[in-house]
């Protein structure tokens, strides 16, 4: 799983940050990783949405925002998108790329399977 | 609560709607798949019609309905929607929603909210909630998939939740006629009695959790739809076994297409071609007999001759939408279309435009990113659509049929195919020139499977072909029309006055002095010959395209026409021969392996198609953006024919 693929043909700003306050510095590197390097059957918070304050907003409207809980239900082949319930009861599929730019933490349960990848 | 928000309130502003003057507006909103449609349906059954709302695009349908205290109020179903909050295209459903509750909450016209949440997912939807609630106007939850919750050993605390939202709150099942009563009398109340300004004061995920009862005590909690989607997921997005259903499902779905609806075509072909000969029997040969059957009864056969696609298509997409699969679908191939400048969401209307690209434009609206829905809809008319197969097969009869089959049906695959490729590498170049930005990231809902509903289906399906039949009927008709004229009226200055009439011909002479020749189309044709003649076209061919600028199944009659032959597009054999006969003003043959080659090529790029033209203008709300697809695609179709014409020639063919 390299994060470095192929350049997306969609493409977004993903420089503009949701959210001015996000304080990086009380999340320490090591327990944080991309939504995109979540392994399936793993549980995320989301820590950081780093992408527009409208994508954002969107996405934190469907369950993904900060401090939700994210569960990796699969991941499609190629590189394609990632399945994932999220704990507002919901299931979507979201593109790769864009799961790069969110950061989660890795529950507990999911650090063995962590580990392992 | 501002008064205008009250049922019995005079509104400051004129309604929208001023033939229902202070009737109260009851707008079901919700996410897409809250079960919002089958609500919709089982409160105004067969009583919805498309709304007439100014300034408002997007068919929003509506139906009035009698409360039980009397009261009539009318409501509409409004296109699915996540957030209030962010932005969003005006174009995509999301974005029509939210205008419209904006234009209904100026309008000072007596407004209702109905939210329509799934039970199942009380938090995702009281996310809604929160946003809708803050727009201050009267609010009621309607949560639905009770019978779903009752399996599960739930029940939702509808006291609990009304006491934290302040909004009235009713759960039904859409699926039992009962909740259409339950619904009824829900919003008969909140409209009468507004409720209090919400609290704001609580939190969705929290209070959802809280509203779901039973969930500690059910010991046993057997969530059956939870497990039984689990479980089929496994399997349809399987990495080996999702894209081989995937594929056995989308070629079941094209099968449909032709199975069922090339036989409803014919007959309605059948139909027209005989009442238009009865109309010639009673009203006698002539011009205007002549205008009555090619240019009105031609049109009209052609706007219903797409019926039956349409109609099978919405089917096979509304039961693909209403179980489940179509966010399947565009999980699988999202990898693939996004190599294109596309995403999954795509790819459906790109599916549909290989049966017709008049409904696959409609189904665009799927497409969140505003740019990539353009993108579809720009390549659409290059797929190789099901009218472009009998052309196909009739061009290759006319031209090939002296070749063995086995040419004819190599051609044919290459053909098929070249539609395709065209379409992608179209979108690859469009990504990156007229629709080149950025995009939105596919985030795609997975609802749950579930069974659809026969009549919720039926009945969009009955609305498509009306909504085909009116807005893209009418179009075809008026170019039925000029085209008619074009190819039957003399050109200003050319002699004898023509007997008019393409019908009236026989089949007996060789060149027959067919009033085509004389024609405001022939003219055009003999002015086009420079530009056409390195691709092999002469007038004829030229005054062929002309004839099938409007549909390309035109293509073959017309040709039919110039060479005296009767009915051609039924039996292309003398059609075929006469065109091998053909000579030019040097005596050679007319007609080359390499001009058939050419010609077809053209075929597969150019728009030949009025209806698409029209609906393109239709979802794009532009003239530009149509007249754009026509440009290029003719544009590239005259470059593709050329390079076809040089390189058969370079490869030794004559």
């Amino acid at each position: 799983m390299t994060v470095s693929a192929s350049a997306p043909l969609l493409d977004w700003d993903l420089a503009r940050p949701a959210r001015a306050e996000a304080a990086p510095s009380q999340i320490t590197r090591a327990e944080t990783t991309s939504l995109a390097q979540l392994q399936p059957g793993t549980v995320g918070a989301v820590v950081d949405v780093a992408l527009d304050a409208d994508l954002a907003g969107w996405l934190e409207a469907i369950g993904i925002g900060r401090g939700d809980r994210v569960e990796v239900l699969r991941r499609a082949a190629f590189g394609g998108p990632i399945h994932l319930r999220t704990h507002t009861g919901g299931e979507f599929a979201v593109d790769r790329a864009l799961a790069r730019c969110i950061r989660v933490e890795a529950s507990a349960a999911g650090e063995e399977k962590k580990g392992a990848a | 609560m501002s008064e205008h928000c009250s049922g019995r309130a005079t509104p400051a502003l004129p309604g929208p709607d001023a033939a229902t003057g202070e009737r109260p507006l009851v707008l079901l909103i919700g996410r897409p798949n809250s079960g919002k449609s089958s609500l919709f349906n089982r409160l105004t059954g067969q009583h919805a019609h498309v709304g007439n709302f100014p300034g408002v695009t997007v068919e929003i349908l509506e139906a009035s309905v009698t409360l039980p205290s009397g009261l009539e109020a009318t409501i509409a179903d409004l296109p699915g929607l996540y957030a209030l909050d962010a932005l969003s295209d005006p174009t995509t459903d999301e974005g029509v929603a939210r205008a419209f509750l904006d234009q209904a909450e100026r309008s000072g016209r007596p407004v209702l909210i109905a939210q329509v949440v799934d039970g199942t997912q009380l938090p995702l939807g009281l996310r809604l909630t929160r946003d809708l609630a803050r727009r201050r106007l009267p609010l009621l939850l309607v949560v639905t998939q009770r019978d779903v919750l009752d399996g599960a050993g739930h029940r939702v605390d509808v006291d609990g939740l009304r006491a934290a939202i302040g909004a009235r709150v009713v759960a039904v099942s859409s699926r039992e006629a009962a909740s259409r009563v339950e619904v009824f009398r829900a919003i008969q109340e909140a409209i009468e009695d507004a409720p209090p300004a919400p609290p704001d004061a609580w939190e969705p995920d929290t209070l959802g959790a809280q509203a779901l009862l039973d969930r500690e005590g059910a010991a046993a909690r057997p969530d059956r739809r939870g497990s039984r989607t689990a479980r089929l997921d496994e399997a349809l997005l399987h990495p080996v076994i999702g894209p081989v259903v995937f594929l056995a499902l989308t070629t079941a779905i094209f099968a449909a297409v032709f199975l069922i609806s090339d036989p409803a075509t014919a007959v309605i072909d059948a139909a027209t071609g005989a009442a238009g000969a009865r109309l010639t029997a009673w009203i006698g040969e002539g011009m205007l007999s002549s205008f009555l059957t090619a240019g009105v009864l031609g049109g009209a056969g052609t706007v219903l001759a797409f019926m039956p696609q349409i109609v099978v298509l919405t089917i096979a997409l509304e039961l693909l939408e209403a179980t489940g699969y179509l966010a399947r679908g565009a999980f699988l191939v999202d990898r693939l279309l996004r190599l294109l400048g596309l995403s999954g969401r795509s790819f459906f209307p790109l599916l549909m435009g290989h049966a017709c690209a008049v409904p696959a434009i409609s189904a665009t609206r799927i497409i969140r990113d505003p740019r990539e829905r353009l993108t579809a809809i720009l390549v659409l008319p290059l797929m190789t659509c099901s009218a472009r197969i009998p052309t196909y097969a009739l061009l290759l009869g006319a031209f090939f049929g002296h070749r063995s089959a086995l040419f004819r049906s190599g051609v044919f695959v290459g053909l098929y195919f070249a539609g395709m490729i065209a379409g992608l590498a179209a979108s690859l170049v469009l990504r990156r020139t007229a629709t080149r930005g950025r995009s939105l990231p596919l985030v795609l809902e997975m609802p749950s499977y579930r069974a659809p509903q026969g009549r919720v289906v039926a009945r969009k399906a009955g609305r498509a072909a009306w909504r085909f039949f009116r807005d893209v009927g009418t179009t075809i008709l008026a170019a039925s029309v000029v085209l008619w004229a074009l190819l039957t009226l003399p050109a200003p200055g050319s002699a004898p006055p023509a007997p008019p009439v393409a019908t009236s011909i026989t089949d007996a002479p060789a060149e027959p002095a067919a009033p085509i020749e004389r024609s405001v189309a022939a003219s055009i044709g003999r002015a086009l010959e420079p530009v056409t003649r390195p691709l092999g076209f002469d007038w004829r061919i030229n005054v062929g395209l002309i004839g099938s600028f409007g549909a390309r199944e035109l293509m073959v009659g017309t040709l039919g026409v110039i060479f005296g032959i009767e009915n051609a597009a039924d039996d292309p054999a003398p059609l075929s021969r006469r065109l091998r006969e053909a000579r030019g003003g040097d005596g050679h043959p007319a007609y080359s392996t390499r001009t058939g080659l050419a010609l077809l090529a053209f075929f597969v790029i150019a728009c030949q198609c009025t209806s698409t033209v029209a609906a393109i203008r239709r979802e794009t709300r532009s003239f530009k953006w149509a007249a754009f697809v026509l440009g290029y695609t003719y544009a590239l179709a005259y470059v593709v024919a050329l390079a076809v014409h040089w390189l058969a020639g370079a490869l030794g063919m004559a």
